[in-house]
């Protein structure tokens, strides 16, 4: 972790976050819940990116979900720049929701496919004064994410994969965000194009001295991006710590058994391991 | 003998008189239980080559050049010129395919256990009655360790790796020779997609299956298949033994290609290609690759490259190759 990260202010703050969702009884099944995440605490700081890593269905996405105001937490709190969220009334949560913002894992369904670039961004400015000062972001937001302006008259469909993820991330910081929320950000990107993204977040990262909640399963990802992980199993953290001593030296079977499937040199030639 | 042969495979899609080429002069072959992996990036024409080879081409799309294949009965059949009965035939029982989105390709109001029975019903000469049984076998083969629950269970019912082997199990139902996997395992997390690259490899050497893996994971490629090729904007840049592949690439594309997934291998930021994929709507003139090739001199814009055998199993189309020294 950079020594400026370790001084710098906490921005958000999980303590014991728990969700449960109850699913209704249909024609064919019965009631039934499901304890999504189990107890869950950590902290991030300004400028510093931490990763939950873990499989499918270990309750990654539903703590973002929980960050971001959309889903309800059963218990625990939830506290960004020393506020909790869910204590908020409706005008408090208006003022603070600006300020965390996500990069959805499906970068082309995620944008509007009726709307040009132009007003898809323009969509995320609508607190600003007035029109010429979104063209004037607009242009500018593409720059940042390094696309030229006049892909702005583009619909989502004449866009690349990396592309369309690039407005996703342009609309995300049109609000001046402290914290972004980035679930899979890469994953189904191809190679290349996921290299230019990873360097456009850490670029970012940089100038802007943003913080990044990035939710991933692939390590080698994760390890290019963040300054601490925690891996994620059935609900609950087995194991975190600083990005390259949990990598390098891992203490719980779960993040060997994820460091290993990452390594497919060693694929089994006769069965199932 | 060769299972498959691809010879100049063009195609071309004509929307409103318009004229775009998807595909232009692939050529490659497939021996009899060997795997052979289609890498590039998204819109280089990977899942189109597999459509064309299995004659499931969108309406208003055309192929020209030959797809020779030749059946369990040892029948040398055109591709390209059979009749859609005979194609109708041939799919399941002679070519599988899974396709890319496990869960779309699968119905939702139907279970999964009946799902494989109507396949059965149509592809093998399975009695009526012995259908379920086999149908809970193939599930059990696929690695799915409750095969009786999975049978009764709706594709939402279960998980993403799940319904990415019961896509496997339905495809592997009418037994076929050669099987078609694009992106099998593009959305599963690392340890679901070990297992059932795992699972391919166990299965391709039980039933001796020919495979096409599609994938932008070059490390996938890599570590699974015999032969590579590599498609850039519907051009085939490069086709080779893997081992040739990985040891010394020729072509600029692939060089670049590979020192990425190395770089991410050895945990560093690797340099990303520059630019994007040239769009097939309007292709530059020339080598498809040259606005974002390093090597790229005045001949790459003007002319396109034709291919060059390396050896008897390596070529590449490239007027520039990397230096193979």
């Amino acid at each position: 972790m950079q020594a400026g990260i370790t001084a710098s202010k906490t921005l958000l703050q999980i303590q014991n976050l728990r969700i449960v969702y109850q699913q209704k009884s249909t024609f064919f099944t019965a009631d039934q819940t499901v304890h999504a995440v189990n107890g869950v605490s950590f902290s991030i700081r300004q400028g510093e990116s931490f990763a939950i890593v873990g499989r499918s269905g270990c309750g990654k996405t539903s703590i973002a979900m929980s960050a971001l105001g959309f889903v309800k937490p059963s218990a625990g709190a939830i506290s960004f720049m020393g506020k909790n969220i869910w204590q908020l009334n409706r005008k408090n949560i208006r003022r603070l929701r600006p300020l965390i913002q996500p990069v959805f894992q499906d970068y082309g369904n995620s944008l509007n496919p009726r709307m040009t670039v132009n007003k898809i961004i323009i969509e995320a400015l609508r607190a600003q004064p007035n029109d010429q000062t979104r063209t004037g972001n607009v242009k500018q937001l593409l720059d940042t994410v390094g696309l030229d302006s006049e892909i702005r008259w583009r619909y989502p469909h004449q866009l690349s994969g990396g592309q369309k993820q690039r407005i996703n991330i342009a609309r995300a910081l049109a609000l001046n965000p402290k914290l972004l929320i980035l679930d899979e950000p890469v994953s189904s990107q191809d190679l290349s194009a996921g290299v230019q993204l990873i360097e456009l977040l850490n670029r970012l990262k940089q100038t802007y001295q943003l913080s990044y909640l990035l939710i991933s399963h692939n390590l080698s990802i994760v390890r290019l991006l963040s300054d601490r992980i925690a891996i994620m199993k059935n609900g609950v953290f087995t194991e975190q710590g600083p990005a390259e001593t949990l990598l390098q030296h891992p203490s719980d079977n779960h993040t060997k058994e994820l460091i290993d499937a990452s390594n497919l040199t060693n694929l089994s030639k006769t069965g199932l391991v | 003998m060769s299972l498959l042969t691809v010879e100049n495979l063009s195609v071309v899609n004509s929307p409103s008189g318009r004229s775009i080429s998807i595909l232009r002069n692939i050529s490659f072959s497939l021996n009899s239980g060997e795997t052979l992996a289609v890498i590039g990036e998204t819109g280089s024409g990977k899942s189109m080559l597999c459509k064309s080879i299995i004659g499931l081409l969108p309406p208003g799309f055309s192929r020209s050049g030959n797809i020779w294949y030749i059946s369990s009965d040892n029948t040398k059949i055109s591709i390209i010129t059979a009749e859609e009965s005979d194609l109708l035939n041939m799919r399941g029982r002679e070519i599988g395919m899974v396709f890319q989105e496990a869960v779309a390709s699968l119905n939702p109001v139907v279970r999964c256990g009946n799902q494989i029975t109507d396949v059965l019903s149509v592809k093998s000469k399975i009695e009526k009655n012995k259908r379920k049984k086999h149908a809970l076998k193939l599930l059990e083969t696929v690695g799915l360790s409750e095969p009786e629950r999975i049978f009764h269970a709706y594709p939402h019912q279960l998980s993403g790796g799940m319904t990415q082997r019961v896509a496997l199990a339905l495809a592997l139902a009418g037994e076929p020779q050669l099987l078609i996997a694009d992106e099998p395992s593009s959305s599963l997390d690392s340890i679901s997609k070990k297992y059932y690259l795992n699972l391919l490899n166990r299965l391709k050497q039980e039933n001796n299956l020919t495979l096409i893996l599609v994938t932008h994971d070059v490390d996938e490629a890599l570590s699974f298949a015999d032969n590579i090729l590599v498609l850039y904007a519907g051009c085939m840049t490069e086709y080779g033994r893997t081992g040739d592949i990985q040891k010394s690439p020729a072509h600029p594309y692939t060089k670049a290609l590979l020192d990425i997934a190395r770089a991410l291998k050895e945990n560093n930021l690797p340099a990303a290609i520059p630019g994007e994929i040239s769009s097939l709507t309007n292709p530059p003139p020339g080598c498809r690759f040259h606005p974002r090739c390093p090597k790229a001199q005045d001949i790459c814009r003007v002319k396109e490259p034709s291919s060059i055998c390396i050896s008897n199993s390596h070529s590449v189309r490239c007027f520039f190759l990397v230096d193979l020294s």
